[in-house]
């Protein structure tokens, strides 16, 4: 005769599926700190992207330099950036718009690192 | 009279036998084992982070707060002192401001204005100045009062603290030199 109870088959899909609940649940604890990282690298890159538009304002304010060397010739692109190894920093420089009379030239500095999406930095140049 | 009542003795009801127990025992113990480390590992890890989170606020506020004193200096006569750990000079409101680390790996970042030391950040590891003149080359560092050809200054500053480890940088071009 049959005994009531569960057969082979029904303890092995309740084992199975039991496991692959709790898979994802481990998961998430271990995403959350390898995620942790992502917030000091965007803090970093952004770092980065404003001491390299600060550099470039103290140019443009130079007696030595001024308006006329922001170029990308005097920018090169930096990879890695010194003393920060992951990080990557690119200045690019857009052709001269004129309004009203005044000339400015858009500046743009991004800082790539892996994991994160780029950081970008604009602003404009005036010849004031 | 008794005897073809039942084939078990009277008074023993159903229930489980030793090996079933044991069985069930042995299968929460295994089941909370793997639960249990699931806990530790998620409390370990949410300690991490929020060491990891503590440093990185620690550290940006000393470089935000560096790069924003920087910008304070009165003008190219008023620094007294400018090194690769050191940086001292009169502010706007003539306060004699010093941003400083000994040197020693693990001290404070200390501010110290008028004579008053306040901690910046704790647990340096590494902090570098760096002075640039006009033309974008290195400034001499200021060893005593006199005018300076500074023209832009960047901090680099490595807090460490067990395994954790952040890095900063900060650059000021101040617009009174």
């Amino acid at each position: 005769m049959k005994q009531p109870g569960f057969t082979l088959i029904e303890v092995v899909l309740i084992i199975v599926i039991a496991g692959v609940a709790v898979l994802p649940l481990s998961m998430l604890f271990a995403n959350a700190s390898i995620r942790s990282g992502d917030a000091r690298n965007s803090t970093v890159a952004a770092q980065l992207a404003q001491a390299k538009m600060e550099e470039i304002a103290a140019d443009k304010n130079s007696p030595l330099r001024g308006f006329a060397y922001l170029i990308a010739a005097n920018y090169p692109a930096e990879n890695p950036v010194p003393a920060f190894a992951n990080y990557s920093r690119s200045v690019s420089i857009a052709p001269d718009s004129t309004y009203d009379g005044v000339t400015f030239r858009t500046v743009s500095v991004t800082v790539s690192c892996p994991n994160i999406a780029p950081v970008t930095v604009s602003t404009w140049f005036t010849t004031y | 009279m008794a005897n073809h009542e039942s084939t078990r003795p009277r008074g023993r009801a159903d229930g489980f036998t030793l090996i079933e127990l044991v069985i069930v025992i042995v299968v929460v113990s295994v089941a909370a084992l793997v639960f249990s480390k699931m806990f530790i590992e998620a409390i370990r890890s949410y300690e991490w982070v929020d060491v990891e989170k503590g440093e990185l606020q620690e550290a940006r506020y000393a470089q935000e707060r560096m790069t924003r004193e920087f910008r304070r200096v009165r003008d190219n006569v008023s620094i007294n002192a400018a090194s690769a750990t050191t940086f001292t000079f009169v502010d706007r409101d003539a306060a004699t401001i010093s941003i400083s680390w000994s040197g020693v790996k693990g001290a404070d970042l200390v501010y110290t204005k008028n004579g008053t030391a306040r901690v910046l950040a704790s647990g340096v590891d590494s902090l570098a100045f760096a002075y640039w003149k006009t033309n974008g080359t290195a400034a001499t560092p200021v060893l005593s009062p006199s005018a300076t050809d500074i023209w832009r200054i960047t901090a680099y500053l490595r807090l460490a603290k067990g395994s954790h480890t952040v890095e900063t940088v900060g650059a000021a071009y101040v617009r009174s030199l």
